[in-house]
Protein backbone atom coordinates (compact mmCIF):
# COMPACT_ATOMS: atom_id res chain seq x y z
CA UNK A 1 0.00 0.00 0.00
CA UNK A 2 2.78 2.37 0.97
CA UNK A 3 4.63 1.40 -2.17
CA UNK A 4 1.73 2.43 -4.39
CA UNK A 5 1.30 5.62 -2.44
CA UNK A 6 4.99 6.46 -2.60
CA UNK A 7 5.26 5.92 -6.32
CA UNK A 8 2.06 7.88 -6.87
CA UNK A 9 3.70 10.80 -5.06
CA UNK A 10 6.87 10.39 -7.10
CA UNK A 11 4.83 10.37 -10.30
CA UNK A 12 2.85 13.42 -9.20
CA UNK A 13 6.05 15.35 -8.44
CA UNK A 14 7.50 14.41 -11.81
CA UNK A 15 4.25 15.38 -13.55
CA UNK A 16 4.55 18.79 -11.90
CA UNK A 17 8.27 18.92 -12.74
CA UNK A 18 9.22 19.01 -9.07
CA UNK A 19 12.00 17.07 -7.40
CA UNK A 20 10.33 14.08 -5.69
CA UNK A 21 13.14 14.02 -3.14
CA UNK A 22 11.88 17.31 -1.72
CA UNK A 23 8.84 15.50 -0.36
CA UNK A 24 9.42 14.69 3.32
CA UNK A 25 7.15 11.66 3.17
CA UNK A 26 9.06 10.27 0.21
CA UNK A 27 12.34 10.96 1.98
CA UNK A 28 11.28 8.77 4.87
CA UNK A 29 9.93 6.09 2.62
CA UNK A 30 13.07 5.88 0.50
CA UNK A 31 15.22 5.67 3.63
CA UNK A 32 13.10 2.73 4.73
CA UNK A 33 13.17 1.13 1.28
CA UNK A 34 16.61 1.52 -0.28
CA UNK A 35 15.69 -0.89 -3.07
CA UNK A 36 12.93 1.48 -4.10
CA UNK A 37 15.41 4.33 -3.93
CA UNK A 38 17.65 2.37 -6.28
CA UNK A 39 14.73 1.99 -8.68
CA UNK A 40 14.05 5.71 -8.44
CA UNK A 41 17.74 6.44 -9.05
CA UNK A 42 17.59 4.35 -12.20
CA UNK A 43 14.47 6.14 -13.35
CA UNK A 44 16.02 9.53 -12.71
CA UNK A 45 19.19 8.59 -14.55
CA UNK A 46 17.19 7.48 -17.57
CA UNK A 47 14.96 10.53 -17.57
CA UNK A 48 18.02 12.75 -17.39
CA UNK A 49 19.57 10.91 -20.30
CA UNK A 50 16.33 11.17 -22.22
CA UNK A 51 16.02 14.89 -21.75
CA UNK A 52 19.68 15.55 -22.44
CA UNK A 53 20.42 13.01 -25.11
CA UNK A 54 20.01 13.16 -28.82
CA UNK A 55 18.24 10.04 -29.91
CA UNK A 56 19.00 8.24 -33.09
CA UNK A 57 15.53 6.76 -33.02
CA UNK A 58 13.93 9.52 -35.04
CA UNK A 59 11.38 7.13 -36.43
CA UNK A 60 10.06 6.80 -32.91
CA UNK A 61 9.91 10.52 -32.39
CA UNK A 62 6.55 12.20 -31.93
CA UNK A 63 4.78 13.21 -35.11
CA UNK A 64 5.10 16.94 -34.62
CA UNK A 65 8.79 16.45 -34.08
CA UNK A 66 9.12 14.42 -37.24
CA UNK A 67 7.43 17.18 -39.14
CA UNK A 68 9.64 19.89 -37.78
CA UNK A 69 12.66 17.66 -38.22
CA UNK A 70 11.76 17.05 -41.84
CA UNK A 71 11.42 20.76 -42.32
CA UNK A 72 14.74 21.38 -40.64
CA UNK A 73 16.31 18.70 -42.77
CA UNK A 74 15.07 20.34 -45.92
CA UNK A 75 16.52 23.62 -44.76
CA UNK A 76 19.69 21.88 -43.71
CA UNK A 77 20.12 20.10 -47.02
CA UNK A 78 19.61 23.39 -48.82
CA UNK A 79 22.08 24.95 -46.47
CA UNK A 80 24.49 22.15 -47.23
CA UNK A 81 24.28 22.83 -50.92
CA UNK A 82 24.62 26.55 -50.36
CA UNK A 83 27.50 26.20 -47.96
CA UNK A 84 29.28 23.71 -50.13
CA UNK A 85 32.25 25.72 -51.08
CA UNK A 86 34.25 24.71 -54.07
CA UNK A 87 37.05 27.05 -54.84
CA UNK A 88 38.75 26.39 -58.07
CA UNK A 89 41.77 28.44 -58.76
CA UNK A 90 43.12 28.50 -62.22
CA UNK A 91 46.60 29.66 -62.97
CA UNK A 92 47.40 31.65 -59.89
CA UNK A 93 49.94 34.40 -59.87
CA UNK A 94 52.67 32.15 -58.62
CA UNK A 95 53.83 29.47 -61.01
CA UNK A 96 52.59 26.04 -60.18
CA UNK A 97 54.40 22.88 -61.02
CA UNK A 98 52.97 21.27 -64.09
CA UNK A 99 51.70 24.47 -65.59
CA UNK A 100 54.10 26.41 -67.65
CA UNK A 101 53.86 30.15 -67.59
CA UNK A 102 53.41 31.37 -71.05
CA UNK A 103 54.93 34.57 -72.16
CA UNK A 104 52.58 37.48 -72.70
CA UNK A 105 50.96 37.44 -76.05
CA UNK A 106 50.78 33.70 -76.30
CA UNK A 107 47.65 33.36 -74.33
CA UNK A 108 45.71 30.23 -75.18
CA UNK A 109 43.37 27.83 -73.60
CA UNK A 110 44.78 25.69 -70.82
CA UNK A 111 43.17 22.73 -69.24
CA UNK A 112 41.44 23.71 -66.02
CA UNK A 113 43.00 22.12 -63.01
CA UNK A 114 41.96 22.20 -59.43
CA UNK A 115 44.83 23.45 -57.41
CA UNK A 116 43.18 23.66 -54.08
CA UNK A 117 39.74 23.28 -52.72
CA UNK A 118 37.95 23.02 -49.49
CA UNK A 119 34.58 21.35 -49.24
CA UNK A 120 32.50 21.71 -46.13
CA UNK A 121 29.08 20.27 -45.56
CA UNK A 122 27.27 20.95 -42.35
CA UNK A 123 23.90 19.58 -41.43
CA UNK A 124 22.39 20.63 -38.14
CA UNK A 125 18.75 20.22 -37.42
CA UNK A 126 18.64 19.92 -33.68
CA UNK A 127 18.60 16.17 -33.88
CA UNK A 128 21.46 15.50 -36.17
CA UNK A 129 24.78 17.09 -36.52
CA UNK A 130 26.77 16.06 -39.52
CA UNK A 131 29.89 17.73 -40.63
CA UNK A 132 32.35 16.79 -43.28
CA UNK A 133 35.23 18.77 -44.57
CA UNK A 134 38.10 18.10 -46.82
CA UNK A 135 40.84 19.96 -48.48
CA UNK A 136 43.11 18.86 -51.25
CA UNK A 137 46.05 18.27 -49.02
CA UNK A 138 44.45 17.49 -45.71
CA UNK A 139 42.67 14.39 -44.50
CA UNK A 140 38.93 13.97 -44.71
CA UNK A 141 37.22 14.92 -41.48
CA UNK A 142 33.79 13.59 -40.82
CA UNK A 143 31.74 13.75 -37.69
CA UNK A 144 28.20 12.56 -37.45
CA UNK A 145 26.42 12.37 -34.14
CA UNK A 146 23.29 10.89 -35.65
CA UNK A 147 23.03 7.35 -36.86
CA UNK A 148 19.94 7.39 -39.02
CA UNK A 149 20.91 7.39 -42.61
CA UNK A 150 19.74 10.09 -44.91
CA UNK A 151 20.20 9.69 -48.60
CA UNK A 152 21.41 12.90 -50.02
CA UNK A 153 22.36 13.27 -53.60
CA UNK A 154 24.28 16.21 -54.82
CA UNK A 155 25.15 16.62 -58.43
CA UNK A 156 28.03 18.85 -59.13
CA UNK A 157 28.31 19.89 -62.71
CA UNK A 158 31.74 20.61 -64.01
CA UNK A 159 31.91 22.95 -66.93
CA UNK A 160 34.59 22.94 -69.44
CA UNK A 161 36.29 26.25 -68.92
CA UNK A 162 38.56 28.18 -71.07
CA UNK A 163 40.87 30.63 -69.58
CA UNK A 164 42.77 33.22 -71.40
CA UNK A 165 45.78 34.77 -69.92
CA UNK A 166 45.61 38.46 -69.47
CA UNK A 167 48.75 39.99 -70.75
CA UNK A 168 48.75 42.67 -68.15
CA UNK A 169 48.11 40.63 -65.09
CA UNK A 170 49.33 37.25 -66.32
CA UNK A 171 46.22 35.74 -64.84
CA UNK B 1 24.21 15.68 12.98
CA UNK B 2 22.96 12.68 14.99
CA UNK B 3 19.71 12.89 13.09
CA UNK B 4 21.59 12.94 9.81
CA UNK B 5 23.68 9.94 10.89
CA UNK B 6 20.55 8.07 11.82
CA UNK B 7 19.00 8.87 8.47
CA UNK B 8 22.10 7.87 6.54
CA UNK B 9 22.35 4.67 8.58
CA UNK B 10 19.11 3.61 6.95
CA UNK B 11 20.55 4.16 3.50
CA UNK B 12 24.03 2.71 3.79
CA UNK B 13 25.87 0.06 5.72
CA UNK B 14 29.39 -0.32 7.11
CA UNK B 15 32.09 1.99 5.81
CA UNK B 16 29.74 3.30 3.13
CA UNK B 17 27.68 4.85 5.87
CA UNK B 18 30.56 6.99 7.16
CA UNK B 19 31.58 7.91 3.61
CA UNK B 20 28.04 9.01 2.91
CA UNK B 21 27.82 11.08 6.09
CA UNK B 22 31.03 12.85 5.11
CA UNK B 23 29.82 13.38 1.57
CA UNK B 24 26.53 14.85 2.79
CA UNK B 25 28.29 17.13 5.26
CA UNK B 26 30.68 18.27 2.55
CA UNK B 27 27.86 18.97 0.10
CA UNK B 28 25.83 20.76 2.74
CA UNK B 29 28.73 23.06 3.52
CA UNK B 30 29.41 23.73 -0.15
CA UNK B 31 25.81 24.55 -0.98
CA UNK B 32 24.70 26.05 2.32
CA UNK B 33 23.65 29.25 0.56
CA UNK B 34 21.08 27.33 -1.46
CA UNK B 35 19.17 26.47 1.69
CA UNK B 36 16.21 28.69 2.41
CA UNK B 37 16.69 29.69 6.06
CA UNK B 38 12.97 30.03 6.56
CA UNK B 39 12.52 26.32 5.93
CA UNK B 40 13.58 23.47 8.22
CA UNK B 41 17.06 22.10 7.74
CA UNK B 42 16.14 18.43 8.19
CA UNK B 43 14.37 17.80 4.87
CA UNK B 44 17.03 19.75 3.02
CA UNK B 45 19.75 17.58 4.53
CA UNK B 46 17.80 14.42 3.84
CA UNK B 47 17.37 15.44 0.24
CA UNK B 48 21.11 16.10 0.06
CA UNK B 49 21.72 12.65 1.54
CA UNK B 50 19.47 11.00 -1.03
CA UNK B 51 21.18 12.88 -3.85
CA UNK B 52 24.58 11.87 -2.53
CA UNK B 53 23.43 8.26 -2.26
CA UNK B 54 22.19 8.29 -5.84
CA UNK B 55 25.34 9.93 -7.15
CA UNK B 56 27.56 7.48 -5.27
CA UNK B 57 25.58 4.63 -6.71
CA UNK B 58 25.89 6.03 -10.24
CA UNK B 59 29.61 6.43 -9.81
CA UNK B 60 29.86 2.80 -8.78
CA UNK B 61 27.83 1.68 -11.75
CA UNK B 62 30.05 3.69 -14.06
CA UNK B 63 33.38 2.53 -12.75
CA UNK B 64 35.87 2.36 -15.58
CA UNK B 65 36.49 -0.87 -17.39
CA UNK B 66 39.74 -1.77 -19.05
CA UNK B 67 39.36 -1.94 -22.79
CA UNK B 68 41.74 -2.04 -25.70
CA UNK B 69 43.05 1.44 -26.43
CA UNK B 70 41.64 2.80 -29.69
CA UNK B 71 44.00 2.92 -32.62
CA UNK B 72 43.01 6.44 -33.50
CA UNK B 73 42.34 9.34 -31.24
CA UNK B 74 38.61 9.78 -30.73
CA UNK B 75 36.94 12.61 -28.93
CA UNK B 76 35.87 11.09 -25.64
CA UNK B 77 32.93 13.48 -25.32
CA UNK B 78 31.66 12.31 -28.67
CA UNK B 79 32.01 8.69 -27.60
CA UNK B 80 30.20 9.38 -24.35
CA UNK B 81 27.37 11.02 -26.25
CA UNK B 82 27.11 8.04 -28.56
CA UNK B 83 27.07 5.67 -25.58
CA UNK B 84 24.30 7.64 -23.90
CA UNK B 85 22.27 7.80 -27.09
CA UNK B 86 22.63 4.09 -27.68
CA UNK B 87 21.57 3.39 -24.14
CA UNK B 88 18.57 5.69 -24.40
CA UNK B 89 17.51 4.09 -27.68
CA UNK B 90 18.04 0.66 -26.17
CA UNK B 91 15.55 1.09 -23.38
CA UNK B 92 13.18 3.34 -25.29
CA UNK B 93 12.81 0.48 -27.73
CA UNK B 94 11.52 -1.62 -24.85
CA UNK B 95 8.60 0.66 -24.21
CA UNK B 96 5.40 0.23 -26.12
CA UNK B 97 4.69 2.75 -28.87
CA UNK B 98 2.32 5.11 -27.10
CA UNK B 99 4.36 5.04 -23.88
CA UNK B 100 7.49 5.91 -25.78
CA UNK B 101 5.77 8.75 -27.55
CA UNK B 102 4.28 10.20 -24.39
CA UNK B 103 7.45 9.99 -22.33
CA UNK B 104 9.52 11.53 -25.12
CA UNK B 105 7.08 14.37 -25.52
CA UNK B 106 7.01 15.05 -21.79
CA UNK B 107 10.63 14.56 -20.78
CA UNK B 108 12.53 15.20 -23.97
CA UNK B 109 10.45 17.91 -25.60
CA UNK B 110 9.10 19.42 -22.38
CA UNK B 111 5.52 19.35 -23.58
CA UNK B 112 2.86 19.73 -20.93
CA UNK B 113 0.29 17.04 -20.26
CA UNK B 114 -2.31 19.27 -21.85
CA UNK B 115 -0.24 19.79 -24.99
CA UNK B 116 0.29 16.06 -25.30
CA UNK B 117 -3.38 15.45 -24.72
CA UNK B 118 -4.29 17.80 -27.56
CA UNK B 119 -1.62 16.50 -29.90
CA UNK B 120 -2.53 12.87 -29.38
CA UNK B 121 -6.26 13.52 -29.14
CA UNK B 122 -6.70 11.64 -25.91
CA UNK B 123 -7.86 12.69 -22.43
CA UNK B 124 -5.23 14.08 -20.09
CA UNK B 125 -5.88 11.23 -17.69
CA UNK B 126 -5.02 8.71 -20.37
CA UNK B 127 -1.83 10.58 -21.17
CA UNK B 128 -0.93 10.43 -17.48
CA UNK B 129 -1.61 6.72 -17.34
CA UNK B 130 0.72 6.05 -20.27
CA UNK B 131 3.34 8.36 -18.84
CA UNK B 132 3.22 6.73 -15.41
CA UNK B 133 3.37 3.27 -16.87
CA UNK B 134 6.38 4.26 -19.00
CA UNK B 135 8.16 5.64 -15.93
CA UNK B 136 7.43 2.51 -13.93
CA UNK B 137 8.97 0.45 -16.69
CA UNK B 138 12.05 2.65 -16.86
CA UNK B 139 12.45 2.28 -13.12
CA UNK B 140 12.15 -1.48 -13.34
CA UNK B 141 13.69 -2.39 -16.69
CA UNK B 142 16.95 -4.18 -16.59
CA UNK B 143 19.03 -5.18 -19.57
CA UNK B 144 17.36 -7.85 -21.61
CA UNK B 145 13.97 -7.26 -20.06
CA UNK B 146 11.17 -6.90 -22.57
CA UNK B 147 8.13 -4.70 -22.62
CA UNK B 148 5.20 -6.12 -20.69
Amino acid sequence: MDRERAWARVQLALDERRDPLDDAWIQEWFAAEPLELAAYAQLELRLDALSAGVSAAAEHAPHHHSTTTAHRRLVAVCATLVTTLLIVLFAPTAPVAGISVRPPGQAEAIAPRILTYRLTATLTDGVRNFRASRSLTGPLHISDSYSESITTTADVGVRQMRHTLNQETNR
Amino acid sequence: MPELRAYVARLARGHEREDLVQEVASRALRSAQSHDASRPLGPWLKRTALRAWIDTRERGARSPRLIEPPEVAIDSNELRAIDVNEEVDHWLARLCGIEREVIERFHRHDQSLREISVALEMPEGTVKSHLHRARRKLAALRNGEECW
